[in-house]
Order: C-alpha cells, then structure tokens, then sequence
C-alpha cells in the first residue's frame, strides 16, 4: 500500500517538476479553489496535512534536480559538490521537520503551545524550501 | 499547474486512495498516507545523495 500511495504521488509530482518555486506564493492567472480533503472535524490532521505534504515535496525535487546535475555531462565537481551540499541540508531540515511533525500528530487539540509549534516546523520547511530555491530549483 | 495545485491534488489523491483501500489496514488515516509517502520521498533523496556522492569521488 505505501508504494501505491507513493506512486500515485509521484504521478502528481512528475508533470510540473519546475513549475514554480517552492517558496512562493501560488502562481497568478486562472481560477483556483483553495480547499482541502483533510477531516473536517479533525483540527491537527486539518493542520498538518498540508505540511507533510510539503515535506515530501522538496525532497522528491531535491532528488530529482540533484540526480540530473549529478548526472549532467555538464556537471564538474565543484556543481555537484555545492548540489550535494544543498541536497544534504534540504534532507536535515526535512528530517527535523518531520520528527516535530510526528511529535505534533499525537496532539489531540490545536491549542496555542500547538500553533506556536507548528510555526515553528512551518519555517524549518520554509528553510529547505528555500535552500531547494536558490541552489538547485533555478539551476 | 503551480505547485499548490499539485499539493492540493497530491492530497485529494491520497484521500482516495485511503477510501478505495479503506480495508487495507495501513491505511488508517491521511498523515499515515502522508507519511508513507515522505518515506518514500526520504528513501528516494538519500539514494540520490549516496549516488552524487559516489559521482564526485569519481569526478575528483
């Protein structure tokens, strides 16, 4: 079952793997309803469903642009040493992230020690977003 | 397709999935869905590290 979850998320991912940066905000133009399938009636899965998500994100994209500059002909060792080091970053942080995320999913209420968290996490993800953009999304 | 929208489709896939396999029973929730899929994600990223790795020792 989990490759089969997996797969189907890596169908999602394949199509726009650089269609924007994955810091910034949603792109412009067309219609767009911003919704959620998360239950309802369940606050911490409703917030942190869509972090999760986001964490896997980066890191398939940080293995999909490190492989192709790994695999460049293009590629001397100094660009794959420095995509090598973004990669290994974005991975920390992700680690991290999700180790306070597992921690967060055993709350049963979202109070504010929760949000205050989750803040927390929310930047730790923004960080490796962020290290994605600027050292191996634009290249 | 922006990458909220692929987020936003990621989730509603893995929604479906944990309804059609809702007998499987290690698919108990979404963030079990969610995590599984990080996994694979994780899995995936450090394959591409060791191999870069093995790449510029090869390069250097």
């Amino acid at each position: 079952m989990k490759y089969i979850i997996a797969f189907i998320f890596g169908l999602v991912l394949c199509s726009p793997t650089f269609a924007a940066d994955l810091s910034a905000n949603a792109g412009s133009g067309g219609l767009f309803a911003l919704g959620t399938l998360a239950d309802a009636n369940n606050p911490v899965e409703m917030a942190l469903a869509p972090e999760y998500t986001r964490l896997a994100v980066v890191r398939t994209r940080t293995a999909n642009r490190l492989k192709a500059v790994a695999n460049s002909k293009e590629s001397n060792a100094d660009s794959i040493k420095s995509a090598l080091y973004a990669a290994t970053q974005v991975q920390q942080l992700a680690d991290e992230a999700r180790h306070d995320l597992d921690g967060l999913a055993q709350r049963k209420a979202v109070d504010i020690g929760f949000s205050a968290s989750l803040g927390v996490v929310r930047a730790t993800i923004k960080r490796a977003e962020s290290i994605y953009d600027a050292q191996l999304g634009s290249k | 397709m922006t990458v909220d929208q692929a987020l936003q489709m990621a989730e509603m896939l893995v929604q479906a999935a944990r309804i059609a396999y809702q007998d499987d029973a290690s698919v108990v929730s979404l963030l079990d869905s969610l995590r599984a899929a990080d996994d694979v994600a994780r899995d995936e990223l450090a394959r591409a590290i060791e191999d870069a790795n093995k790449r510029l020792t090869a390069a250097e």
